[in-house]
Order: structure tokens, then C-alpha cells, then sequence
């Protein structure tokens, strides 16, 4: 078999993981789309508390996808743990210190940055690096 | 770390995905122990050895 191949072929486990975690993805995109189309219509008498709903609503499908991972890694044989920790490590260290950098930048005024949009790219940041390390981890131990 | 896994599935006529649903883990795992490039918990050790009725040392070899 083409060890590329297999490389990128899914576990038992992960299929079923990826079919669990369609649910909460879409209703995430389905929240996030929603939510900034709504600010779009934004009026100063909204109520503050409906406001926060809004803008907070994409994290409650976030929490269920992590629920979903939790119980993925939970069911991974110690093979494909090692592989998961490989991604986790990689997107979290990798991130860390891109973050360190960027704040070491912005503290000394070399740099602009805006807090609300690096807090928000992060968990994105950490998702693609965790794939990348994701892909390392199989290439290396796969 | 060598090992003599594929040898030994194979003289048994077991598939990569056999042995892996006898050992309750993925095929890719089972690829990456008999390719050498993941070696095996003790506990998993032990029941790669107990299946093929063999010492783990005969199943593995440390020599470099």
C-alpha cells in the first residue's frame, strides 16, 4: 500500500469522530454567519443582554465539538493518542509562541494590534497548526 | 525498535485490520509497530505476545 495513502486514510475512530462533529460545525458556521449578519442590523435600543447572546452564541457549539473531541481521544487506541497529543502540542506551542512574538512587537509599539481580533483568531490559529502537527506526527510515526 | 510481527500475522494468514480488530486497536496502528515506527505500550506488548503464544523478546528486538 502507498504509504502516502495510507498516511491520510482515517481510523475507525476518527470516522466516527469526524461524522459527530458535522452537527456542532455547522451549527458553529451556521452562528457565526447568523451573528455578523445580525450586527449588520445593529440598533443602539437592542437590549445589552440580547447583544451579549449574539455575539457569544458560536462558543456554545464550540463547547459541543470539544465535548465530540474529548470523546474521540478518549476512544483512541495509544497509536493514534500519540498522534493527537503530536497535533495538540505542535498547534498550542506553535501558537504560543507566535502570540509571544506578536506581543513582544506590540509592546514595544513596533506593531498595531488589535486584541479582539487576536483573541478571536486564535482558536483558528491553534485548529490549523494542530492539523499541520496532525500531519507531522503521521508522517513521523505513521 | 525491530520487530517480527509481519512474519509472524502473516504465517497466521491475518490481514493488517485482523490483527488489529484481535488487538482492539486501529490497522494503522498495527502498520506502524510492524514498519518500526511506533513501538508498543507493555500492556500491548503483552498482547501482541500472549496472541502469537511468544515471548515479547521474540517478538521484539532492542539490537540497534
Amino acid at each position: 500500500m502507498n504509504p502516502f495513502i495510507d498516511m491520510v486514510r482515517f481510523t475507525p475512530n476518527e470516522k466516527v469522530y469526524y461524522r459527530r462533529s458535522v452537527a456542532p460545525m455547522a451549527l458553529f458556521c451556521l452562528l457565526l454567519i447568523g451573528g455578523a449578519l445580525l450586527i449588520r442590523t445593529y440598533r443602539a435600543d437592542w437590549p445589552y443582554p440580547l447583544l451579549i447572546v449574539i455575539a457569544i452564541a458560536p462558543a456554545f457549539p464550540m463547547a459541543w465539538f470539544f465535548k465530540v473531541y474529548i470523546d474521540y481521544f478518549r476512544d483512541c487506541d495509544e497509536w493514534e493518542k500519540l498522534i493527537e497529543v503530536y497535533g495538540i502540542c505542535i498547534g498550542v506551542l506553535l501558537v504560543g509562541m507566535a502570540y509571544f512574538v506578536l506581543g513582544l512587537l506590540g509592546m514595544t509599539r513596533l506593531i498595531e494590534l488589535d486584541g479582539a481580533w487576536l483573541a478571536y483568531g486564535m482558536l483558528p490559529a491553534v485548529s490549523l497548526m494542530y492539523v499541520v502537527g496532525k500531519i507531522v506526527g503521521r508522517w513521523r510515526h505513521g | 525498535m525491530r520487530n517480527h510481527l509481519r512474519e509472524r500475522r502473516e504465517a497466521r494468514g491475518w490481514s493488517q485490520a485482523e490483527l488489529a480488530e484481535r488487538l482492539a486497536v486501529s490497522r494503522q496502528t498495527v502498520n506502524a509497530i510492524e514498519t518500526g515506527k511506533y513501538d508498543p505500550s507493555l500492556p500491548l506488548a503483552f498482547k501482541l505476545a500472549r496472541l502469537f503464544e511468544e515471548s515479547i523478546e521474540a517478538l521484539f528486538d532492542d539490537a540497534v
